[in-house]
């Protein structure tokens, strides 16, 4: 019993190793360090900021907090589905020595950018209480399930793609075609009237990331209204990829060891 | 003399690798290669193994560069399927030092390497705070355990590596080419530690193609050529064996 209790722990303290080292690794040597967490999300955020403040669409109240949301949830998504992708093709070196539950290398890839979420989004709570705007505990708890389901979603995705990648080396490219397209499909700097009509509205209204991102917004009380049912439906939904996902990658994972 | 158990039991164990002549990583040279079948040439790494460890065995495995050594420890070690109709069957867990220093990370400290590569190798934090010390004493690397790892001797970085990896506890031990580590000094501390694993009963697999530290650890040596187990018993003969026929390769070339 204490051995497997010992396997269980040595596990989290792997995951832990791993997220710690990652982190660390990515901004070593430079010299705004862990700034660089913020300095991409920030940036965009105020280049389009002023732009389409100038220009158009902005005439919705709350505008800067509406697309601050989306482009860190934007940003948190696009993270979570790159850097699971590679999951395991980041940790070759490793993969191919030592036989720890593969798992592990994918959750502490995603879980790097669920920490640059948690430190861009202490900052989005930061301008939204100097902006006057009450952000209530059910909202901050709203948006820690959000971010949760939206985790388990890029998880179940990852055990997929990971394994996919190290067969087919193209699909970093497809992956990254992809997530390029579906920005312009989200309405991260846009609004969608509801009253809009035509495919590309349809297309855009049925975007489960834009659905996603509107929640998170409500979570602020920005623009939309939580729909708390249909998020559960999500979560279940993504929690049955993710199982889907775990056995693929299992009966998967052992067969590629000879790609890398 | 406890009565000898069951460690590793292989029958007829294969591995085929697939090589393909333009590596299928893309999906134009899938595409390509579907139109143009048989191009991917079937290597036999390991071809029909069969041998049985027992619990307290020290096996040693010789055979010359590519022979199969190593991907037949990687199979044991769980880390390649071996192919179908293989049987592999491990009591007991596995702690394989294919490479010393796994995951080591340069741009870390000694401290944060140690605590990194001991949790690979299945160890818990707070195993290695308890251990600390004494991994860093035996590495000898007291003044230097906070420095980036980038900046030690080689010397010093296989001693770190090496004194973390025998803390690991398992019932068996994989060491690939390892116990040649260090200078003078470091290799008798590291043979006392490899005779208190032998004391203690444990099943180490050792891999290599230096007949002496054959002669001098195993009790049973498993000779490998081309994949092919050419002969599995005591160590004499598995020597003499493998000796002989590399005398014969360098007298025909």
């Amino acid at each position: 019993m204490k051995y497997f209790k010992n396997i269980n722990r040595n596990r989290i303290d792997l995951l832990w190793q791993l997220i710690k080292t990652n982190f660390q690794m990515r901004y070593y040597n430079s010299v705004l360090g862990i700034l660089w967490v913020l300095i991409k999300p920030y940036s965009t955020f105020i280049v389009q900021y002023v732009v389409w403040s100038h220009f158009a669409g902005s005439n919705i109240p709350k505008y800067a907090l509406y697309l601050l949301m989306g482009v860190i949830i934007y940003t948190y998504f696009n993270e979570l589905i790159v850097f699971g992708q590679l999951g395991l093709l980041d940790k070759a070196h490793i993969i191919l020595k030592v036989n720890f539950p593969r798992q592990i290398a994918i959750v502490s890839s995603l879980s790097n950018a669920l920490v640059n979420l948690m430190i861009n989004m202490f900052f989005v709570f930061i301008i939204a209480a100097l902006s006057g705007d009450d952000v209530s505990i059910q909202g901050i708890v709203y948006i820690i399930f959000l971010a949760i389901l939206v985790f388990v979603f890029a998880l179940g995705v990852s055990f997929f793609l990971s394994i996919i990648t190290v067969r087919f080396r193209d699909f970093k490219n497809i992956i990254e075609l992809g997530l390029f397209l579906l920005y312009w499909a989200t309405p991260v700097f846009y609004v969608v009237d509801h009253s809009l009509t035509g495919k590309v509205a349809d297309v855009v209204k049925a975007n489960p990331l834009g659905i996603v991102i509107n929640q998170f917004r409500a979570a602020l009380d920005v623009y939309a209204q939580p729909d708390y049912k249909l998020m559960i439906v999500y979560f279940i939904a993504c929690l049955l990829l993710c199982i889907a996902g775990w056995f693929y990658f299992q009966s998967h994972v052992k067969k590629i060891a000879e790609y890398f | 003399m406890k009565k000898k158990e069951l460690a590793i039991k292989i029958e007829n164990l294969s591995k085929t690798f697939f090589i393909a002549e333009d590596r299928k990583y893309s999906l134009k040279s899938l595409v390509a290669a579907w139109f143009r079948q048989g191009k991917t040439r079937r290597f036999k790494a390991v071809d029909n193994i069969s041998m049985s460890f027992d619990h307290g065995d020290f096996i040693g495995i010789i055979g010359r560069n590519g022979s199969g050594k190593s991907t037949l420890l990687k199979i044991i070690a769980g880390i390649y399927d071996p192919d179908k109709g293989s049987i592999l069957e491990v009591k007991g867990s596995i702690v394989p030092f294919i490479e010393l220093g796994v995951g080591f990370n340069p741009d870390l400290t000694g401290r944060e390497n140690i605590y990194l590569n001991g949790t690979i190798l299945g160890m818990t934090t707070k195993f290695l705070t308890e251990k600390f010390a004494e991994i860093v004493s035996f590495a000898e690397l007291e003044e230097f355990i906070d420095t980036a790892v980038k900046h030690f001797s080689s010397g010093m970085m296989v001693r770190l590596a090496f004194s973390i990896a025998i803390q690991a506890n398992a019932d068996i031990y994989i060491f690939d080419e390892i116990l040649a580590v260090g200078d003078e000094v470091f290799q008798q501390k590291s043979r006392k530690i490899i005779d208190k694993f032998i004391e203690a009963g444990k099943t180490i697999i050792f891999v290599t193609h230096d007949v002496n530290a054959v002669k001098k650890y195993c009790t049973k040596t498993l000779w490998l050529d081309h994949g092919k187990a050419m002969y599995y018993g005591d160590t004499e003969t598995a020597v003499e064996m493998y000796s002989q026929s590399n005398r014969e390769a360098i007298s025909n070339s």
